[in-house]
């Protein structure tokens, strides 16, 4: 059985996504993909308690049959860290056995296990729980989903090897287009001579860092006066319409499928904006719009978002605003495993651990 | 032509049925039925009511399915639900011409958007054409078909009404009696469902019986259709239009009211006087011009002649002639002695010709004759004011005979006053002679006979093409929106300008610090670096712009110095590189030409001063694409800074051929390329005359297909 451990050293670096991809890769050679969350995120609630989306997602997508509990026996709540806390200075090894034991119990069921880690490699640092000391435990190299910064990859080499733990390499996600002739300029040399190995990069994607019309409903509430057929539409970004027509149109003219945050009271400026490329109408304060503007909207198929926060607040919610990944999200799914299998050797992470 | 070909049975109906009839008095249905009785319509008229056997003593049928007969026309005014299954049963029945009077469709609301396409899906089943919802209907005065639940009947004429506004056509009719205005038609246009202005435009175009089209419009369906429809109708007929919604509070009013999407008060404008439509101010002017070119012949020339009875109106008249582009024909001293010989020695026999306030009809009916033998007064404007002696009768016969018997010159006239001028004037209209209170007016509807007889006499001049090479610049514009984008970087503009034969200085963009150097060396020095970003409006205020830019010591820390300024200022901005180009020191006039793609009616050409001042300046001018050399040309004439580059204070004329070389090539891309959404070039440099233009800063936008 071998196993990798896909650690970042920021949020939303990709871990899920990359973990999704190469296990569908290896799938399709025949191999028997595994996965494991040693320390979960109830990031939402299914039947009275909480669940991590990730774990059930790849539970879903790669068929394991296994119970979400034996894919990721603790589970990290808000109230979490103060749990641990208290476990740690009752009894340190609480958590850590309860982890390698689960582990245990699965791992001779696969030929490959992609063990994810949480949201940062020093998360619950403090409690021993953290990606380097679990990698250790669960004796498993480790994979460093980066941004491509290099200095947060050295770091990250030096705290891992530092703590005898073991690097297996790196790989970039979300590149965007500028910084590909740097990767291939600079940063391959550099990460070569200080030993990284590099398994590829995988260019920005619209696409998948795209929230959905849905996912921006679930952020801000509210209510959806047209389009609930256009729930799965992308939004690429949020702006503000709050100057004359022809000024806010000079910006969102270059813009693709953005949503738009005005008052109701704007149908000027709405009206314009119907003619680009918008893809959600977000109309502050709950003001009701001209009943004209909801007809032009939805012969534009273009979802229409009444929300109760004033207009500030409702740009500062769209900015935390992240996309997300479901088991019914076949395209998506589908495109994240074309993109590992073309920019990432994904064979070569299967032969290296 | 479907369209067209049904509706001649529109204009030529022999049979109507009326899906609604009432025996209630109360209901619309009644009043529509009773008014195409007591219209005098010739042909079949047959009330559909489901519980009614007979309404104003005609039989009344369940369905139109249980008519034998063949229908023309089936009008509904039934509750807006009911029309779903009237019009199911009419595209059974073959009927292929629908008036929906019925409301509560879209203009009430989403759900009765709904409704409204469903009902239109169902009409395009059947190839049916529909008139409104939510109209007042159809008159046809020749055919005395009136098919609206107007109060009032209109009088024949040829005068044909086309209004998105049932008020204003009920209040049309009403005001138009006693100003004995005929109608050949008045049409209803209410959501435009289905049939639009340009279709009825299109009809009209071969109605013997129409002689000049009225529009009031909110709002224009497909723009460019109506433009190339308009500009065939001109040239067989006037078109006045009076567009409301033109003021930003107006438009929203008019956005709100019938669902129409009011477009930008620059874009109309610019399409009417494209197509040669006389555009009106207000309805009072609306119909004016209707009364005078329902009547009047259209003159070619500009040169009228103003007969008064008082200097201050003759002044006033006078004011509004110079200001509408009219002139005052300049009389040769012989004619002037003619005139002489029989006005009393204090009278003025210069144009204006003062009769002087004791003019009984005998001088005007001199001045009047001596005109018709002048070949250069085009049109006669007269002006009375009431005095003691003042002939109303007499001087309203000399005139009506004098129209009578000199057709060929538009006569206007302006009876100043109230009260006793009335019978006169009422004499005068009866007779098709336009008659206005106010000297203005009668000065301003002969500036619109004159501007008709421009369009007439205006020959379409052929639009240029370049030798480019499409296929690159559509490869460059897909790549733009591969890469998901809709802003091209400015190297990529660049190429763009180029391939259209347009002159820039050597683009490139650099990716890394040394790529730049290499760019540099490549062009020689100086040069400018300039920051890549589609996101980065005005990249001069985050510090993105460096220039002078000398040494590849320089060209290093420069880039490195816009990198940072530019993340620091606007942290997370896609940056795409840095744009290496070659500095320009020769100096030049800086013009703007700019395009902007008007939902109606397509891409918006503008040129003017340019320079960081132009949105404080304003001095610009617009045209819609495709424009032809004499359009470029007029546009560019229309601005401020053309007497700049005409040359000024001992300067020397710019390169004015070479600038309008450059706005139609402009003018070909955009019409190459409709995906371009907005296209601005501030500044392109105009040398002295021979030199050339020079394109220093270029921004494209794309618009994707409709997804």
């Amino acid at each position: 059985m071998k196993s990798v451990y896909i650690v970042s050293y920021s949020p939303f670096s990709g871990k899920t996504a990359f973990a999704l991809g190469l296990a569908l890769c290896l799938k399709e050679e025949g191999i028997n993909v595994g996965y494991f969350k040693p320390i979960s995120v109830g990031t939402e609630v299914k039947l009275g308690r909480f669940v991590d989306r990730d774990v059930t997602l790849m539970k879903n997508v790669l068929g394991l049959n296994k119970k979400i509990a034996e894919l990721s026996p603790p589970i990290e709540t808000r109230i979490g860290t103060y749990t641990f806390g208290r476990r740690f200075l009752e009894d340190r090894d609480y958590y850590p056995n309860k982890i390698i034991n689960a582990y245990n119990k699965i791992k001779n069921d696969y030929d490959f296990i992609i063990i994810e880690g949480r949201h940062r490699i020093q998360s619950l640092f403090t409690y021993e729980l953290d990606a380097i000391t679990l990698s250790k435990a669960l004796d498993s190299k480790i994979l460093l989903v980066s941004n491509g910064i290099i200095d947060d990859v050295m770091l990250q080499k030096t705290l891992i090897e530092g703590m005898d733990a073991k690097l297996l390499g790196t790989l970039f996600n979300n590149v965007s287009l500028p910084m590909i002739s740097k990767i291939k300029g600079e940063l391959m040399p550099l990460m070569e001579r200080f030993n990284v190995k590099f398994y590829g990069y995988i260019p920005e994607n619209i696409e998948l860092i795209s929230p959905t019309v849905e996912e921006y409903q679930s952020a801000l509430g509210g209510q959806l006066l047209v389009g609930e057929k256009y729930l799965d539409k992308l939004v690429e970004s949020a702006h503000i319409g709050a100057m004359r027509t022809d000024s806010s149109l000079r910006i969102l003219n270059r813009h693709r499928n953005y949503a738009l945050i005005t008052g109701g009271d704007r149908s000027d400026l709405i009206y314009h904006a119907l003619e680009t490329d918008l893809a959600l109408l977000i109309l502050t304060g709950n003001f009701y719009p001209d009943v004209k503007i909801l007809i032009k909207a939805e012969e534009k198929k273009v979802p229409v978002l009444l929300v109760n926060h004033e207009t500030a607040v409702t740009y500062n919610i769209c900015w935390t605003v992240k996309a997300g990944l479901a088991p019914r999200h076949k395209d998506k799914i589908d495109l994240i495993k074309t993109l590992v299998k073309e920019h990432i050797k994904w064979k070569q992470i299967y032969d290296d651990v | 032509m479907l369209v067209l070909a049904q509706l001649d049975s529109f204009f030529n109906a022999n049979s109507v049925a009326i899906i609604g009839a009432s025996n209630d008095k109360r209901k619309i249905g009644y009043a529509i039925l009773k008014n195409i009785i007591d219209f005098g319509f010739q042909g079949d008229i047959i009330p559909v009511n489901l519980h009614e056997k007979e309404i104003l003593g005609l039989k009344c049928y369940p369905s139109v399915l249980a008519i034998e007969k063949e229908i023309d026309i089936a009008v509904f005014v039934v509750p807006a639900k009911v029309c779903i299954q009237a019009a199911k049963d009419c595209g059974e029945k073959g009927i292929k011409n629908i008036i929906v009077i019925s409301a509560a469709f879209k203009e009430i609301g989403i759900e009765g958007a709904r409704l409204e396409r469903k009902l239109f899906d169902i009409c395009k089943k059947y190839d049916i054409n529909v008139l409104g919802p939510n109209c007042v209907g159809f008159i046809d005065t020749q055919n005395k078909l009136n098919a609206s639940f107007t109060n009032v009947f209109p009088m024949p004429g040829n005068i044909a009404l086309i209004s998105q506004s049932g008020a204003i056509i009920t209040s049309t009719i009403d005001w138009s009696i006693p100003e004995y205005l005929g109608f050949s038609k008045i049409i209803s246009l209410g959501n435009k469902m289905d049939l639009n202005e340009t279709d009825f435009l299109e009809a009209l175009a071969n109605d013997p019986n129409t002689q000049v089209i009225l529009m009031y419009l909110e709002s224009i369906d497909e723009g460019e259709n109506f433009i190339e429809i308009a500009r065939k109708v001109i040239k067989t007929k006037p078109i006045v239009v009076l567009k409301a919604g033109v003021s930003d509070a107006g438009a929203r009013a008019a956005s709100s009211h019938t669902g129409a999407l009011a477009g930008s008060k620059i874009a109309y404008y610019t399409a009417f006087k494209k197509c040669g439509i006389i555009q009106a101010k207000c309805l009072e002017d609306l119909f004016n011009y209707g009364l005078v070119f329902s009547s009047q012949t259209c003159y070619v020339g500009d040169s009228i002649v103003i007969i008064t009875n008082a200097g201050g109106a003759g002044i006033l008249a006078t004011d509004a002639a110079e200001e509408l582009g009219l002139k005052l024909t300049a009389f040769s001293a012989e004619e002037a002695n003619q005139f002489r010989e029989k006005l009393p020695k204090g009278a003025a026999v210069h144009n204006p010709i003062d009769v002087l306030g004791d003019a009984g009809a005998d001088r005007y009916k001199f001045v009047l004759d001596q005109c018709s033998n002048i070949d250069a007064v085009k049109g006669i404007i007269v002006l009375m004011s009431p005095q003691a002696v003042t002939q109303f009768k007499e001087t309203t016969d000399a005139i009506i005979d004098f129209y009578s018997r000199v057709p060929e010159k538009p006569l206007i006239v302006s009876y100043l006053g109230g009260v006793s001028n009335k019978d006169a004037m009422n004499r005068l209209r009866k007779k098709g002679i336009p008659c206005f209170n106010f000297p203005q007016d009668a000065v301003q509807s002969m500036a619109g006979i004159y501007k008709y007889s421009c369009v007439l006499d205006k020959e379409i001049e052929k639009y240029e093409r370049f030798e480019v090479d499409y296929k690159l610049s559509e490869s460059i514009f897909r790549n733009v929106l591969n890469d998901n984008r809709l802003v091209l970087l400015e190297n990529e503009a660049i190429q763009i300008a180029t391939n259209y034969g347009l002159t820039a200085p050597k683009t490139a963009l650099a990716r890394t610090p040394d790529e730049a150097v290499e760019f540099a060396e490549e062009m020689g020095y100086p040069v400018v670096l300039k920051i890549s970003s589609p996101e980065i409006l005005h990249k001069s205020d985050l510090g993105g712009i460096i220039l002078n830019v000398s040494t590849p010591a320089e060209v290093k820390g420069s880039y490195n110095a816009i990198i940072r300024r530019v993340t620091k200022r606007m942290p997370g901005t896609k940056i795409y590189g840095i744009i290496v180009q070659k500095m320009i020191k020769k100096k030049g006039k800086e013009i703007i030409i700019g395009a902007h793609k008007d939902p109606q009616f397509g891409h918006l050409i503008m040129c003017g001063l340019g320079g960081i001042y132009v949105n404080f300046l304003e001095d610009v001018a617009f045209r819609l694409n495709p424009i032809t050399p004499q359009e470029a040309r007029e546009m560019l004439g229309e601005t401020k800074v053309f007497k700049l580059l005409k040359g000024v204070r001992g300067e020397p004329a710019s390169d004015i051929d070479k600038l309008i070389d450059a706005i139609l090539r402009i003018n070909q891309l955009l019409n190459d390329h409709p995906l371009i959404s907005e296209l601005d070039i501030n500044p392109i440099l105009v040398y002295p005359e021979k030199e050339g233009v020079n394109i220093l800063d270029m921004i494209i936008t794309l618009k994707r297909e409709e997804r």
